[in-house]
């Protein structure tokens, strides 16, 4: 019979977890049999165990996705060997050798003030600096027809200037280049249907998705795509309507924000239902 | 060597996978994945970041295998992988306030149609509630809120009632340390829940 209270010889703490995890000593389980609270406490760890392996009992799709995404890790491989990637490398590192070498040229004649490009007609005469490449009449207007009074543009000259010029500065932003991964958060009226829209408006060479965390309320979708079918994805997704609660890039409509390499993106969708 | 390939062992399907049979590697998937993903989820207590770490600990086993030498056994230096991605993951999740409830605001077509959406973050998410009683969630809880040295020990316990030898192994750690923080963790967790 279980006594109600602990008695002297009680097992410490760790012997007890020690002797639930390996057994072995024969003296504690005796004990438990006459000890309540000793038995209540290797009762408990026994209830923690059970807890613990329900609920992080892995879901049934989780090995074949794991290996889709290493067989899809090694086609990648395949696709991009190591004599391709050190191209690549060598390729960017050319592109930025020849990029510093002309802004020291058009700068090292100047007085080193901040130095933009203009188009002819737009800097003020006073304040410009630097060398004056002469470029004449080189016609952008590739398509006049398409642009009711669009008057051809032509260069007279691309000069550096000053950072006083009257130009309009505001104009310059910088491009934002995505990054390898790209997570986003769309509200939508039904997240049932919204598979069938996200098929849809998947390009078509984009072999590669996933969904997962399906249910009524939420739905989680990956694929990996360019960065320009990123932007066109997303466009497409918005004209659906659905809403785009993330603010990071690629945004609707704001192509002209974005640096685009080709480069593939991770793209990773998790949908909440509107509310109501 | 085995022709069945269920029954090669893991140092053989390694092995193989060196030389170029790398289609092998879907048995150490098969054999593991869900190991990762308890690890992952003992240490989170989130499904969807679990999934996710224990993808990534494939990914990352997939790419470093080659270079693998067999010091250790492999599902020692798979739990080793899986266990400090989730860390990291965890201190992630913490530095951006992950049990915090946020709020998001987004117009649609205009300002009359603005869409409030809640987003809760809460560790265990709905799906991982279900089927839960109070007691059961009380549990995942604390074993979450356990400091960091005392939880890991008692995670890897739960896989598969993980020796202590191999947790000390996996933990880097001497057999009477993990002994002490098994025994530690388990009374600190029945304390905080009797609370």
């Amino acid at each position: 019979m279980k006594t109600e209270h602990k008695t002297h010889y009680c097992p410490s703490k760790e012997e007890l977890s020690n002797w639930y995890d390996n057994g072995g000593d024969d003296t504690i389980k005796d004990h438990l049999e006459v000890c309540a609270p000793c038995d209540e406490t290797v009762g408990f760890y026994k209830k923690v165990d059970e807890t613990v392996c329900y609920v992080s009992a892995a879901p049934d799709y989780l090995a074949t996705d794991i290996a889709e995404a290493c067989r899809n890790l090694e086609r990648e491989t395949l696709a991009f060997p190591l004599w391709a990637r050190l191209a690549r490398i060598a390729a960017v590192a050319a592109v930025v050798v020849s990029v510093a070498a002309a802004v020291h040229v058009m700068t090292a004649p100047g007085d080193g003030a901040d130095t933009r490009l203009v188009i002819g007609g737009e800097s003020s005469g006073n304040t410009e600096t630097g060398v004056t490449l002469a470029v004449d009449e080189i016609s952008l207007n590739a398509k006049p027809d398409t642009v009711a009074d669009l008057n051809p543009v032509t260069v007279t000259d691309i000069r550096p200037v000053s950072i006083n010029s009257t130009a309009d500065m505001s104009k310059t932003q910088a491009l934002t280049r995505l990054g390898d991964a790209v997570r986003h958060v769309w509200a939508v009226d039904d997240i049932n249907l919204s598979r069938v829209t996200l098929l849809e408006a998947l390009p078509k060479d984009v072999k590669t998705h996933c969904f997962s965390n399906v249910s009524d309320e939420k739905l989680t979708f990956q694929a990996a795509m360019s960065d320009a079918q990123l932007q066109n994805f997303v466009n497409t997704l918005q004209a659906k309507g659905w809403a785009l609660v993330t603010k990071d890039f690629p945004q609707p409509g704001e192509i002209n924000k974005l640096k685009l390499t080709g480069h593939s993106v991770n793209y990773r969708i998790d949908l909440v239902k509107k509310l109501d | 060597m085995s022709d069945n390939k269920d029954q090669l062992s893991d140092a053989e399907i390694v092995e193989r996978f060196k030389q170029g049979e790398h289609h092998l590697f879907d048995i150490l998937v098969q054999r593991y994945s869900n190991k990762a993903y308890q690890i992952a989820y003992g240490v989170l207590g989130h499904r969807e970041d679990s999934e996710e770490v224990a993808q990534d600990v494939f990914v990352r086993v997939y790419k470093a295998l080659p270079k693998f030498r067999g010091d250790s056994e492999f599902t020692t230096w798979m739990y080793r992988i899986a266990m400090n991605l989730a860390r990291n993951k965890y201190r992630y999740n913490k530095s951006r306030g992950a049990n915090r409830k946020i709020s998001m605001q987004e117009t649609i077509d205009d300002d009359d149609k603005r869409t409030l959406i809640q987003v809760p973050e809460t560790r265990l998410s709905p799906d991982d509630q279900a089927g839960l009683d109070e007691y059961q969630r009380n549990i995942m809880r604390e074993i979450e809120n356990l400091p960091p040295l005392y939880r890991d020990a008692l995670v890897l316990r739960n896989i598969d009632e993980m020796s202590y030898e191999k947790i000390a192994e996996v933990l880097d750690c001497k057999l009477g340390t993990i002994k002490s923080r098994i025994a530690r963790a388990r009374e600190e967790l029945r304390k905080r829940l009797a609370r």
